[in-house]
């Protein structure tokens, strides 16, 4: 039997990327919030520059994830299987310590591509198995709240649209922003510059990539030292703008945010009005029943869709906010390719750095170009970065070149340090047939199931990638590279960048949850991150999450008495 | 219901990291700006790293080492994998964060001899290189017969032994391979530093070697309670 512990306005489950944002503006409004974290809190000296321990053992992922690693497979005919292709991990903070910290706000066409797409290209633009929607909400509507997160987790970058207003040295085809980045951007490096005198040379728009991560001093934290290791791996120089060192702080400032840290939480209770009543956890052997006036869920969207469907009861008998049979469907595995180039005779000193230290391009992105006669809508964005790693360097060669022996040896000792990286994520569309659910033959160690990813490659997605992958060689290849190689689109398995499963939108029928991330059929459960996004733009997804997660939480401040069906914050604030 | 240690689940616990580290040698060199380096850091001593045999049987690591130094062999460009102890990584590894490997490991490396005997006429350690390397493209091929106990193939193994073996060469000093930064050194990677300058983000400026190891850095010892 579980200990019941004492009310509280909001109880959140999971306090990573998104909920670590959200529970800011919420705190600061009064709202008296138990944050539920599976992991605990970490330090800067968790995080030594070591290869073995982070990218190989993925120690980042031992507080939780690697127990819970979903399983996948390409289409239902096949067997899903346990394949590791992401970390994740479960601390204060998440997934977002050891994230590249790539901060981009997307592209104002995502959020229309639907019918954007539909008034260009016309219906048969979108594929007919696609489920792709228009968000409930567009680029202006979230331009405000992209601007709260970039000052609150400090990003760096250079605006190349400031209402309206272009500065051909930023990314001017980025939506229009309302004021400069926070900070400057991240250094630019010899590599870095190299590639953007080479897009310019094309007659393309190089910038430098926007980062979650200090240029400058700010905030009480320092600046980038530029000593790689950075992926999956923390910032020991604390220069992350992870939320475990900038918003989670401040929120615990106003006494309103309690962190219990080590919890596992277990299942979502409702009562027989089907409302959620509260959370079940598990901490050191022990359950405990956490009541709360508003649940929210912020997993990440593997966990957070596994919660749903683990917590049946009588009025949800398929999972929680699930009668609508909507939960995991839409769900999106972006698609990101790798390239990589050798440079001959230039040393590049790339094991230097950071991902995020690059030149991006974004020219070849969403609709920044026709389509027409190409087979596909959106684009891909490409970064051309720093950061290289010793045994992943080792094991990247380029075709013709052997595994191992002599002249295996004699290329990386000519190569190594000449070879390029780059990165294409691109615009990815849900399906009717890419959806996660429990997997009826594979359990955690506790006996739980574990979820099933079923996601393969469309052919709009692969001619999407291989049109970006075409622009990079070209790119590399005017940069002088004499070889490049990597980039062909696959089927994404376990990632990062997983999106959707309990979408938003205005129909119930067609998504879980509203505009504001308030499920349909559980109006005090709110579900912020990855899992509520309709579509993937052509970049990372962080910020965006982040920004609809700061705008949710605002709507549910202003909002409080009627979702929450409890007395104001304000009044809640005062006898607290 | 208690919630399983993980990281001791793998045989990889972080109190066993920090206590190795202080008992391997490192040739300390450099400093950090950010974190200025204590006096005992500075004066780090250089101690010759040893090398025991923790895992396997003194012929199963004479058949791994072999193999090592056909993957990244020694020759004019510079040592090799024998030199930098990579088959020392893979034997303390199959006695710690892969110590779920082991009976796989000596299944395989017997199944080698076997087949090394059976077509070449002598155990893998005792042929001549070009025949060693015959064994090891057939393995990689898969074109090894079944009857020699290669598990599940001949190929799968070929694969975990070179990954193990970049592993070996390219990894932190920390884990027993990588000896004297001669992996590294083949790459160019100049070691763990915690800062690199502007200076040394520009194309070809040469970075001045560190060659240090993570766990040489006081922020990364095990802390004091």
């Amino acid at each position: 039997m579980a200990i019941k512990l004492q009310k509280t306005d909001i109880v959140t489950i999971g306090l990573g990327g998104a909920a670590g944002v959200a529970v800011l503006p919420l705190a600061e409004a009064g709202a008296k919030i138990i944050g539920l974290e599976a992991g605990g809190w970490l330090a800067p000296a968790d995080f030594p520059s070591d290869e073995v321990r982070n990218n190989i053992l993925t120690w980042m992922g031992n507080s939780k994830f690697n127990r819970d690693v979903p399983t996948w497979r390409p289409n239902d005919k096949t067997k899903a299987v346990r394949r590791r292709t992401g970390t994740l991990m479960s601390a204060v903070g998440g997934s977002t310590i050891h994230y590249g910290a790539q901060s981009w706000r997307w592209a104002p066409w995502v959020f229309t591509s639907r019918s954007s797409s539909i008034a260009r290209y016309g219906p048969n633009s979108i594929p007919a198995n696609s489920t792709l929607t228009d968000w409930p909400l567009t680029y202006a509507d979230l331009e405000p709240y992209y601007d709260k997160v970039e000052d609150a987790v400090g990003v760096s970058g250079l605006a190349g649209n400031i209402s309206g207003k272009l500065n051909p040295a930023g990314n001017t085809f980025e939506g229009p922003r309302t004021r400069e980045y926070p900070m400057p951007p991240l250094r630019s490096s010899g590599y870095t510059q190299l590639i953007a005198d080479a897009a310019k040379r094309l007659g393309w728009n190089p910038f430098p990539g926007p980062s979650a991560i200090n240029s400058v001093p700010r905030d009480g934290r320092g600046p980038c030292q530029y000593h790689g290791f950075c992926q999956p791996n923390g910032c020991p120089h604390n220069a992350k703008g992870s939320p475990n060192v900038t918003t989670i702080p401040k929120a615990l400032a106003t006494k309103n945010l309690t962190v219990v840290t080590e919890a596992r939480v277990t299942r979502i209770e409702v009562d027989r009005e089907g409302r959620a009543t509260g959370v079940t956890y598990i901490r050191g052997g022990t359950e405990y029943f956490q009541p709360a006036s508003v649940v929210i869920l912020s997993a990440f969207t593997y966990e957070s869709v596994r919660l749903l469907l683990l917590s049946k009861s009588p009025g949800f008998p398929k999972g929680l906010a699930n009668n609508s049979g909507q939960v995991g469907k839409h769900y999106i595995g972006h698609l990101s390719t790798g390239l990589n180039a050798v440079f001959p005779g230039k040393k590049l000193n790339r094991f230097t750095g950071t991902v995020s230290q690059c030149t991006g391009v974004d020219n070849w992105n969403a609709d920044h170009f026709d389509h027409s006669g190409l087979g596909f809508i959106g684009g891909g964005n490409m970064t051309m970065r720093m950061e290289a790693y010793p045994i992943g360097t080792s094991r990247g060669v380029p075709p013709g070149v052997p595994r191992w022996g002599a002249a295996y040896k004699a290329f990386l000792k000519a190569n190594a340090n000449s070879i390029g990286g780059g990165y294409n994520q691109h615009d990815t569309l849900p399906y009717e047939e890419h959806y996660l659910d429990l997997d009826p033959d594979n359990r955690d160690p506790d006996g739980t199931p574990l979820l099933r990813i079923t996601c393969g490659l469309q052919e709009q997605e692969r001619l999407r990638a291989e049109f970006v992958r075409e622009k990079a060689v070209q790119l590399f290849k005017e940069a002088g590279a004499s070889v490049v190689w990597g980039g062909q689109a696959s089927a994404p398995g376990v990632t990062n960048h997983a999106i959707g499963g309990t979408r938003m939108g205005t129909d119930p029928a067609t998504s879980v949850v509203n505009g504001y991330g308030l499920a349909h059929e559980v109006p005090n459960l709110l579900i912020l991150g990855g899992s509520v996004l309709v579509s993937h733009g052509g970049s990372n997804p962080t910020e965006t999450l982040q920004a609809v997660a700061w705008r949710n939480a605002e709507h549910l401040v202003n909002n409080w008495r009627s979702i929450s069906k409890s007395s104001s914050l304000r009044a809640v604030s005062k006898a607290g | 219901m208690k919630k399983p240690d993980q990281s001791q689940e793998r045989g990889f616990s972080r109190r066993d990291l920090f206590k190795r580290a202080s008992v391997i040698g490192i040739a300390a060199a450099g400093s950090a700006a950010l974190i200025p380096p204590l006096a005992s850091e500075a004066a780090a001593p250089q101690i010759q790293q040893l090398h025991a045999v923790e895992t396997l049987t003194a012929q199963q690591f004479g058949t791994l080492s072999a193999i090592t130094g056909r993957i990244i062999p020694t020759d004019e460009s510079g040592p090799g994998a024998i030199e930098a102890h990579a088959a020392n990584y893979i034997d303390k590894a199959l006695n710690s964060h892969y110590s779920y490997q082991k009976d796989n490991y000596t299944a395989n490396l017997a199944a080698m001899d076997a087949y090394s005997k059976a077509t070449h006429g002598a155990n893998f350690v005792e042929l001549p290189p070009e025949k060693q390397d015959a064994v090891l493209t057939a393995m990689e091929s898969n074109t090894v017969g079944k009857s020699f106990g290669f598990a599940p193939d001949a190929r799968t193994f070929f694969n975990l032994v070179l990954e193990h073996t970049q592993e070996g060469m390219f990894s932190d000093p920390y884990y027993g391979g990588n000896a004297n930064f001669i992996g590294w050194d083949l790459l160019d990677f100049p070691g763990v530093k915690l800062e690199f300058t502007e200076q040394e983000q520009q194309l070809n400026f040469p970075i001045v070697k560190a060659h240090r190891s993570a766990y040489s850095y006081n922020m990364f010892k095990e802390r004091k309670q």
